[in-house]
């Protein structure tokens, strides 16, 4: 996972501008300082050859840290996504028993319409990964914020809800 | 995409699997048509009719017909590929006959596989173009656009928001069904006619299977084998069958045509044993019960 500038500079005896000359070495990762090891740093113009082994296991750490952290909003990600998955599905089912009538026409199938992108939308965030971890967890937030309460709302209302929620899924990276 | 789990709802389930095997199926005519391969076109069939079978097990799930009226067109590409089909298992089969078993008609046989090779060409010059005489571009959009509509709202043949393991079991029924009702008719050796309809029962229920798969537990593979053994054995048997009306239809009666249908009389009756052994180890009538408790 690449890491940003700032996060480079976590490391001690790292500063702004080695960690231009890092980036401009393709080091640009905990994971990738690690690999390279002291040949590598060794490379790296202005580096103190003398803070090499510090830098090298600061950044087998910080590399750990950031891998279990990644795991960690991975897991919260794909537990975020099956609750968003459930909260859609009982809210079509509950949608359905209560307006019978009124979902048979035009409007269940502007309904049907929503809950397929929406369904669509998550599975793609299922199989995108790790990539966009943050800001797939924001937008499934933003829908599950979109769908509370709707259980009991007007049709009009569970309506205007799916579509934001819809909205909101779809602006997941994917 | 995800695998399906038994308690997915049945609405979502439909589409992931029809999706699956749609992939499939035009996967494998893109590969028909690139070299008509037999292989290839083997492959294909199977597909074709797989997808027909999930086209049929989820059509409640989507309004107005609109998959069997896709089913239609799958199955105009099913056709198509049978009719080589038919040609090229006659000159397997005949072809393959020992100098003992061809007796006084060595020559009307070797006249015969002139005549079946002649209609191979023909036959697969007529796939060629058959098949692309149909585009599969359309076929693809409309699959696509049908299964973005699934009919959740105002259903009245199936509940789509319930678990897809409720639908798997009455699903199994319905193809378990015909085949209780088919074996005891079956029994009778000389049932050719109800041979031939178990093994389209048998075949049914194989793909009807092979689809709700990711429900099973790993038991499945051993189910698999035993329908896919009957399969293969009704096949053959219905095979000897359309052999012996070829020979009574093409070859001059006669000392040679006898001796032949004698050969597949005995090969019958030999493949006729074998169904009756797979019977006694694995009743194709308790597949669906079977099926059903892998559930």
């Amino acid at each position: 996972m690449v890491q940003t500038a700032a996060e480079l500079q976590q490391l001690k005896g790292i500063g702004r501008i080695l960690v231009q000359r890092l980036l401009e070495a393709g080091l640009d990762s905990f994971a990738k300082i690690v690999q390279a090891g002291e040949e590598g740093l060794k490379k790296v113009r202005g580096l103190n050859p003398r803070n090499i082994n510090s830098i090298l296991e600061q950044a087998k750490l910080l590399s750990k840290a950031s891998h279990t952290g990644r795991l960690a909003r991975v897991e919260a990600l794909q537990q975020r996504l099956s609750e968003v998955k459930e909260n859609v599905q009982s809210l079509a089912e509950t949608t359905r028993q209560r307006f019978p009538e009124e979902l048979t026409g035009k409007c269940g199938k502007k309904l049907t319409s929503d809950l397929v992108r929406i369904e669509d939308a998550l599975e793609q965030m299922n199989n995108g990964g790790k990539k966009g971890s943050k800001r797939a967890a924001k937008a499934l937030s933003k829908a599950q914020k979109r769908l509370a309460g709707l259980e009991g709302a007007s049709l009009k209302k569970v309506h205007k809800g799916l579509k934001k929620a819809r909205k909101a899924v779809l602006s997941a990276p994917k | 995409m995800s695998p399906v789990f038994s308690t997915t709802p049945l609405w979502i389930a439909a589409r992931h699997l029809l999706g699956v095997h749609s992939a499939d199926f035009f996967l494998r005519w893109a590969k028909v048509t690139k070299g008509f391969g037999v292989e290839e076109i083997h492959d294909l069939r199977v597909a074709s009719r797989r997808l027909r079978e999930g086209l049929a097990l989820f059509e409640p799930c989507f309004p107005d017909k609109e998959l069997s009226r896709i089913g239609k067109q799958v199955k105009q590409v099913t056709g198509i590929l049978g009719s080589l089909r038919n040609t090229d298992e006659s000159i397997l089969f005949f072809s393959a006959l020992e100098p003992e078993e061809l007796l006084q008609a060595d020559l009307e046989v070797r006249d015969l596989l002139t005549h079946l090779e002649k209609e191979g060409k023909a036959a697969r010059k007529k796939l060629k173009g058959d098949l692309h005489a149909i585009k599969p571009g359309p076929l693809k959009s409309v699959l696509s656009a049908t299964l973005d509509k699934p009919q959740l709202f105002g259903n009245t043949q199936v509940d789509p928001f319930q678990d897809f393991s409720l639908f798997a079991d009455v699903a199994i029924t319905v193809r378990e069904q015909p085949l209780s009702k088919l074996l005891p008719q079956a029994l009778d050796e000389a049932n050719i006619n109800a041979q031939h309809q178990l093994r389209i029962a048998v075949k049914r229920m194989r793909y009807r299977l092979e689809i709700l798969e990711p429900l099973f537990s790993s038991d499945f593979p051993e189910l698999h084998r035993a329908l896919k053994g009957y399969q293969e054995v009704l096949g053959k048997l219905h095979d000897l069958d359309v052999f012996a009306q070829m020979l009574l239809d093409r070859i001059p009666e006669g000392a040679g045509q006898k001796s032949l249908l004698l050969t597949i009389a005995a090969k019958r009756s030999r493949l006729y044993a074998s169904f009756l052994e797979m019977l006694g180890s694995f009743p194709v009538d308790t597949i669906g019960a079977q099926a059903r408790s892998y559930l």
